[in-house]
């Protein structure tokens, strides 16, 4: 169906990537209404439970409910079960409602984290409601401009240093070519201790 | 039973004046007064067996089972009214379909067992309906190892690492407390059980026929609910048989020493 006439987007660039010794996610902070910039400071990594965080791009209306309706069933299943979900149930509750609603709904997501039972995991659930497990998943419009980039700098042997500086080196170049991408780079690093989130000001984020 | 006959009995939803429900305890002799059925929780895996008198010798072979697969890794054994036990078999077969489609992740033992539950609990609140006459067993293996679990017709249920229902409830209780549960392997618990079953059997039947059940979730099984070989059970019927006779003479000894394996 596409995006109503005026629907707020978030024409974005999310990436999550599997490392070394942690997950790292990043956006953009673009949220555009056609031409118009919304938003530039927007949060699109967005916190589900514990150490689960999911990317959102799509539009804003769809995602932001998806997201909060996932977590309120998290919450539920962490209760009724006594027992943390693991990355793969919320991805698996993302995919439902993303599948079962897919002719109403234009939302990507990517759902990354760390449980105790598989450790790290990364899901990228793009529009339609397939589910792929990945190592490094892109999405949003600004992804495909830098498949190539990623796919010839990205290894899962990085460490958290050389991780963080391949992901926003490739959220740069996406914002640079896309043009409903832009603004900041927004950053969380998620190992078994818990999420260090950063920031890089759209002003020291480099242009070509 | 001071309160039969005063009218207390006749509703599960109205309490005796001792605070008793008497429909619910009726319900629970209806569902001892059957066969008998067990489980055993042992090292890496968990075992339902049960066991009851042939109800027709005209009877087709393997009719009446009453250990069923719930999914492919849960097994449940029950004893009591067969059609209750059917009722309580689709409901704990539904309960696992809708983990599944709510979470897409085989559902773990204690889940179905929580919801199977609610369901049994919720016979025993209405004067409308009738408490099921069926003591269930449920035994399987989920991310977090291998579970068994008892429900009551109150709808009460425990986590155990062995437990029994039936006739034999009694004798075989002892006997189950004297095995080491955690330790013994699963080959060799089913030769414990299958002797308990057919003691059970014969204490309260006599040589009447019996019908008898075995399944098993293990590592050999790679976690799903399996009948057990009938070989093995056919062993430890035959070792059974063999020892009885033993224990009317001279070899009594040798027979109760064989049975303590641990």
């Amino acid at each position: 169906m596409g995006l109503k006439p005026g629907e707020v987007s978030t024409g974005t660039t999310i990436l999550a990537g599997k490392f070394k010794d942690c997950i790292i996610i990043g956006a953009d902070s673009r949220t555009s209404m056609g031409t118009y910039i919304a938003n530039r400071v927007t949060d699109k990594l967005t916190h589900v439970v514990d150490s689960i965080y999911c990317c959102r791009s799509g539009s804003a209306a769809d995602t932001q409910a998806i997201a909060a309706i996932v977590k309120y069933e998290l919450d539920v299943y962490a209760t009724s079960h006594n027992e943390r979900p693991t990355v793969k149930v919320a991805a698996k509750i993302f995919k439902r409602y993303l599948y079962e609603n897919k002719s109403r709904l234009t939302a990507g997501i990517i759902v990354a984290g760390w449980d105790h039972q598989d450790g790290f995991s990364v899901y990228n659930l793009p529009v339609g409601g397939s589910i792929h497990e990945m190592n490094l998943a892109l999405g949003g419009s600004g992804s495909l401009f830098i498949y190539g980039f990623c796919e010839e700098m990205y290894s899962p042997e990085m460490n958290r240093e050389d991780g963080l500086k391949f992901i926003r080196t490739a959220l740069k170049l996406a914002m640079s070519s896309d043009a409903s991408s832009g603004g900041m780079i927004r950053t969380a690093i998620i190992d078994e201790n818990g999420v260090q989130r950063d920031d890089v000001l759209g002003s020291d984020v480099k242009t070509y | 039973m001071t309160s039969v006959g005063t009218g207390y009995d006749i509703s599960s939803s109205t309490y005796s004046t001792e605070g008793r429900i008497y429909q619910v305890e009726y319900a629970t002799q209806a569902a001892n007064s059957f066969g008998t059925s067990i489980g055993m929780k042992v090292n890496n895996g968990v075992i339902l067996g049960s066991v009851s008198r042939k109800i027709s010798k005209l009877l087709k072979p393997a009719s009446n089972k009453c250990i069923s697969h719930v999914d492919k890794h849960i097994g449940i054994a029950t004893t009591g009214w067969t059609a209750d036990a059917r009722e309580i078999l689709n409901i704990a077969r539904r309960e696992a379909e809708n983990y599944r489609s709510s979470y897409k992740i085989p559902p773990p033992t204690t889940q179905v067992v929580q919801r199977l539950g609610f369901y049994i609990h919720a016979h025993t609140l209405y004067s409308s309906v009738r408490p099921f006459g069926v003591n269930s067993i449920i035994g399987g293996k989920d991310d977090n190892g291998y579970h068994l679990h008892m429900i009551e017709p109150s709808g009460e249920h425990w986590g155990y690492r062995g437990c029994v229902v039936g006739k034999g409830q009694k004798e075989v209780k002892t006997e189950l407390e004297r095995i080491d549960l955690d330790n013994i392997d699963p080959t060799l618990a089913v030769n414990r059980m299958v002797k308990m079953l057919l003691k059970a059997h014969r204490d309260s039947e006599k040589e009447e026929p019996y019908h008898m059940e075995i399944s098993w979730v293990t590592e050999e099984t790679n976690g799903y609910h399996e009948r057990v070989p009938q070989n093995i059970i056919d062993d430890a019927i035959n070792q059974f048989e063999n020892e009885g006779h033993e224990g009317e003479g001279e070899g009594a000894d040798e027979a109760q020493e064989t049975m303590e394996v641990e």
